[in-house]
């Protein structure tokens, strides 16, 4: 459901292996070690609405769903 | 010809073309690049008899892919390998023992750590099938040694994994292609591994590692316990070394030449766990302050949060470190730092057949 983009495939084959074929994926940007704390928090405030989204209604059909990064660097910059 | 790679294991026909044969092999992802045997059903056939058990048998659920590890399936992959028959039972030992939930295949096999699983056998069998334990120099030996040590890896490929996506480790690791080694009884001053375990002698045993790359220890000069130790500890108590980090299970693979100087000082091999865990410490000082998120919590509990000179041991305890005795003659030993979150397993070779 939330990876980050450096491990979509092994996500997405996992998903199929569990019989999850069309399952919905947020996917965040890679990598995660080396990012301050308001980098997080920024990410998290991005695909966490995103997240809510998948689990509590219809999806448009795709598989992965990128953060924003042109609102994410907005939000970083304040 | 049977090809047991998918979750249901299916049959393919091709046409009897060992270079097509491997080229379409090769293209499904199923290798690991080197020519492989044709798996066809009667070799699989007589793999499995060398198992002792039924084809359908299911031998464990592997991650990350839930994998169905069937007999049948480990055959296959043993066929490719060039194993023989008689080679079964450690690979099934093998998958038996990374299935354990403690193992954590799936955080070996999906991290980023340059990590493979090293199966390390004891007893009877690695005499009888020529497992190198250090002292076979002569490639016309290694045979028992390269395809066990590569059908395990096909096996984690096919069988565990999905091919060319589930490995991520970061620089790639030789231990991704073949991995085992077993230990030299012969020359060691103490009981085997297995036997510290709790298994009989006579009983032959596979231990699985969550093993990065190993590191060369080279001490030439030293005729005392303390000199040879000396440097093993400063090999192996580095900032690099994520078992600093926490609480992990290092694996010292003694040389029998280390092993016999430290032994012949009056040292048991739980002295050398102690030594090691007492002495084989990172000063708090020589971590970059930046990298202390990386440290377990309860290593921030008990050292972290101390003072500049507190020293972080390479285990949780001492009965954490591994110590095996390996290799032939030479004045080296190796030290490999293993993944936090993996902890070895140790699993009985049933000999069925």
């Amino acid at each position: 459901m939330f990876v980050s983009e450096a491990f979509v495939v092994p996500a997405r084959l996992e998903a199929e292996a569990l019989g999850l074929a069309s399952l919905p994926i947020v996917v965040v940007p890679h990598p995660m070690a080396d990012r301050s704390e308001a980098e997080i928090d920024a990410i998290a405030a991005l695909a966490l609405p995103e997240i809510a989204k998948l689990l509590t209604r219809d999806h448009d059909g795709r598989l992965e769903y990128p953060i924003d990064l042109d609102r994410f660097n907005r939000r970083l910059r304040g | 010809m049977s090809v047991t790679m998918a979750n249901q294991p299916r049959l393919i026909t091709l046409d009897d073309d060992y270079d097509a044969i491997n080229a379409y092999f090769y293209e499904q992802g199923w290798t690991d690049g080197l020519p492989i045997v044709p798996p066809t059903e009667e070799r699989v056939a007589a793999m499995i008899a060398g198992s002792g058990l039924e084809a359908t048998d299911v031998v464990a659920v592997l991650e990350p892919r839930k994998g169905l590890a069937t007999v049948e399936k480990i055959a296959a992959c043993a066929v490719m390998a060039g194993c023989r028959p008689e080679y079964m039972p450690v690979l099934i030992a093998g998958v038996r023992a990374v299935a354990e939930p403690q193992f954590n295949l799936y955080g070996v096999l999906t991290s980023t750590h340059n990590a493979s699983v090293l199966l390390l056998v004891n007893g009877p069998i690695r005499e009888r099938l020529q497992i190198n334990d250090g002292r076979l120099k002569h490639p016309n030996q290694w045979h028992a040694t390269t395809t066990i040590g590569r059908a395990f890896q096909l096996i984690m490929q096919n069988i565990a994994g999905i091919p060319g996506s589930t490995q991520s480790e970061t620089q790639g690791h030789i231990g991704r292609y073949h991995h085992i080694i077993a230990e030299n009884e012969v020359h060691s001053p103490w009981q085997p591994l297995h036997v510290d375990q709790g298994f009989a002698p006579g009983d032959s045993t596979v231990t699985v590692f969550g093993a990065c790359p190993p590191q060369h220890i080279d001490n030439m000069g030293s005729t005392d316990a303390q000199g040879v130790l000396m440097s093993i500890c400063d090999s192996m108590a580095t900032a690099g070394n994520r078992n600093t980090q926490g609480e992990g299970y290092p694996l010292l693979l003694l040389g029998p030449q280390h092993a016999s100087t430290i032994a012949k000082d009056g040292f048991s091999k739980a002295d050398v766990q102690r030594y090691l865990f007492e002495h084989a410490r990172l000063p708090l000082s020589r971590v970059p302050k930046g990298d202390l998120v990386s440290m377990s919590q309860k290593w921030r509990k008990f050292y972290c949060s101390h003072n500049e000179d507190a020293r972080l041991p390479i285990a949780d305890r001492p009965e954490d470190i591994y110590v095996v005795v390996m290799g032939g003659t030479g004045t080296h030993s190796m030290f490999v730092q293993t993944q936090l979150g993996s902890r070895p397993v140790t699993k009985k070779i049933e000999e069925r057949s």
